[in-house]
């Protein structure tokens, strides 16, 4: 859209001009996953993305997450959701923001978590 | 296509999850080839990063560059009469032993050069850093300000 704005008009500042035809704009953004044995973490890129703009939920097996940038010429709305499973408990699930990057940490369910074994003599 | 604002040696976007950084840059070629099907990739157009508006709001011209995870200390701006650059490096470091299940955040360097439309008042330019997002306040020259025009009548 906002290409073909510039092409019309020739202009340097399109996001303005985009201001006023695009209502918002939806962008998938990039994450990291990663495992430890006691804990998932998921790391979204969120730029502009305030706290109370942003909205972590859990609907098994999907993790939703989504946030609204509101400082940019055009607002943006971040989607993405990430398939979960059973391991991870519910009740343990944290989100934390910073420098427009979204982490959440998912602690494991201890049943699930590795256990070191005694080896009993006989 | 996207309009493109690069320097004479384009950013040198390293994305790191293939590894062929490593060989010294010989499979550049075959690297950005590969970039849109690498696991889970959202952009294909990953080389342009970081994302940029510049808005004209009338006195001053407002540049927005998206720069999530990139902290202040890893940037440098710098501006003059009519260009903007805007250089950096995003690190994005496996946590330490945890396994990898999706690595799309990439670390890298990265420069953009914009132009402004008009001359800018360099020395009145005011940036700040928040919520990973840069924004860039450039004053316009007196004699590039908008100016009312009264319209009398005889």
């Amino acid at each position: 859209m906002e290409t073909q704005l510039a092409r019309t008009n020739g202009d340097h500042t399109i996001a303005a001009r985009a201001a006023d035809v695009v209502q918002s704009v939806r962008i998938t953004p990039p994450i990291d996953v990663y495992e430890n044995p006691d804990e998932f973490l998921l790391l979204a890129d969120m730029p502009g993305v305030q706290a109370a703009d942003l909205d972590v939920k859990l609907d098994p097996p999907l993790l939703h997450v989504r946030g609204r940038q509101l400082v940019g010429p055009v607002p943006v709305e971040y989607q993405r959701a990430i398939r979960v499973d059973e391991r991870i408990d519910p009740d343990a699930i944290e989100a934390t923001l910073d420098s427009g990057v979204l982490r959440v940490v998912m602690k494991k369910r201890a049943s699930f978590k590795p256990k070191r074994i005694e080896i009993k003599r006989s | 296509m996207l309009i493109r604002w690069f320097s004479a040696s384009p950013p040198r976007a390293r994305y790191d999850t293939l590894g062929l950084e490593q060989l010294g840059g010989a499979f550049e070629p075959l690297e950005r080839m590969l970039r849109p099907f690498e696991r889970g990739s959202s952009e294909l157009d990953a080389g342009l990063w970081p994302r940029m508006n510049l808005t004209d709001q009338g006195e001053c011209y407002r540049l927005q560059a998206e720069l999530p995870g990139v902290k202040p200390e890893d940037l440098e701006l710098t501006v003059d009469a009519d260009t903007i650059r805007l250089r950096g490096r995003r690190t994005n470091d496996v946590p330490a032993g945890h396994r990898v299940h999706a690595r799309e955040r990439g670390a890298l360097d990265f420069e953009r050069v914009l132009s402004i439309p008009r001359p800018i008042d360099a020395s009145g330019a005011q940036a700040s850093l928040a919520d990973g997002m840069l924004t860039l306040e450039l004053p316009k020259v007196p004699e590039a300000r908008p100016r009312q025009i009264p319209v009398k009548t005889r």
